[in-house]
């Protein structure tokens, strides 16, 4: 796989032990030149929403420090309605059917239980996930190609014309 | 003729995906199949009880397999899943695996990556759900890849055209 641009990770947990770990593993893992940040509240992930992160690693659980927080759907679905790109991957400690199908319904890229397979098959679903935006941005740039040949031909047959015409 | 363009890649995106369930358990199997049936419209859903019908089946050529790691329960000299999953890999690289688990074990999981599977879920409460949303993560980037490639087909033809219409304007001009 070729590289892509300015990959940025954003990761939200309120436990810092496994954050820190997560990233320690992510950045050793994955070969590519990426960017992680890592943020204790759905809040903080929001505010930062603007640096357009391509995925987000989201706990479900985050109202350890602040009872109030914001739990993990919630800010899944305020991602998908400020920037629809980023890919969502929930992480949930205690395995809920509930929590999967919402994750799913609310257009969540994966579901992964807190285990000790995790890390594992974090570092494998971020690989899909890239591989799905490389997929969507090559379908994106070959059908602006497509419009612009499609331009071209038009301005061909409006220049042959208007020569025609005078 | 964006629109015809359209059609043309909408055309090739309607044909169905081909998914290959492999597992002993005949109750499982049943189930997911009737689960993933009622959620995807446009698959088409092959059962196996053990690898060796897989692999023999490999022909058809499915886009997706979801394979369990246990299938040797009551056949001894029978294919793991890990065995089935390597020899998938070695005739065909583009057909992406998926390893089922019953137990969540770690070595499981790495060494099914490790041979190329796409992804690890193991059996529990949710791994309809989880089954779910990897085929479609998977399904949405295959379609993606078959249209991007008839838009570049498209893409190719028109630029040869526009590139042969401007040779022969050019001749046109430098003859007259």
């Amino acid at each position: 796989m070729e590289t892509i641009k300015d990959l940025s990770i954003f990761l939200v947990d309120d436990d810092t032990l496994f954050l820190k770990s997560l990233e320690y593993q992510l950045q050793h893992r994955l070969k590519y030149n990426i960017k992680i940040k890592s943020f204790q509240t759905g809040e903080e992930c929001l505010h930062n929403l603007h640096q357009k992160p391509n995925i987000v690693v989201l706990d479900y659980l985050l109202n350890s420090h602040d009872p109030d927080a914001m739990n993990g759907l919630q800010v899944l679905q305020k991602i998908k309605r400020e920037a629809p790109e980023t890919e969502v991957i929930m992480l949930s400690g205690h395995e809920k059917v509930d929590v999967a199908f919402e994750t799913m319904k609310s257009g969540g890229f994966s579901y992964v239980i807190k285990n000790n397979t995790t890390p594992i098959e974090i570092h494998e679903i971020i690989k899909n996930a890239i591989h799905s935006i490389k997929t969507t941005r090559r379908h994106t740039a070959a059908i602006l190609i497509a419009k612009l040949f499609i331009a071209c031909f038009a301005l061909i047959l409006l220049i042959l014309f208007i020569k025609r015409v005078f | 003729m964006s629109d015809l363009i359209k059609t043309k890649a909408m055309e090739t995106t309607n044909k169905s995906l081909s998914v290959f369930l492999v597992d002993d358990d005949r109750m499982f199997l049943l189930s997911l199949k009737n689960e993933l049936k009622r959620r995807f419209k446009n698959i088409t859903l092959s059962t196996f009880i053990n690898g060796e019908d897989c692999l023999s089946h490999l022909g058809e050529k499915p886009d997706i397999v979801i394979l369990d790691y246990y299938l040797t329960a009551g056949i001894p000299g029978a294919l793991n899943g890990m065995e089935v999953l390597k020899k998938i890999k070695s005739i065909s690289n583009s057909i992406q695996v998926v390893m089922l688990s019953a137990q969540d074990k770690l070595e499981v999981a790495a060494s099914a990556i490790k041979y190329g599977a796409i992804e690890y879920v193991a059996k529990s409460e949710t791994a309809f759900i989880r089954l779910q949303n990897v085929l479609k993560n998977s399904m949405d980037v295959i379609e993606y890849s078959r249209e991007t490639k008839q838009y570049e087909a498209w893409n190719y033809l028109m630029a040869l055209f526009l590139l042969i219409y401007t040779a022969v304007t050019a001749l046109y001009y430098l003859n007259h």
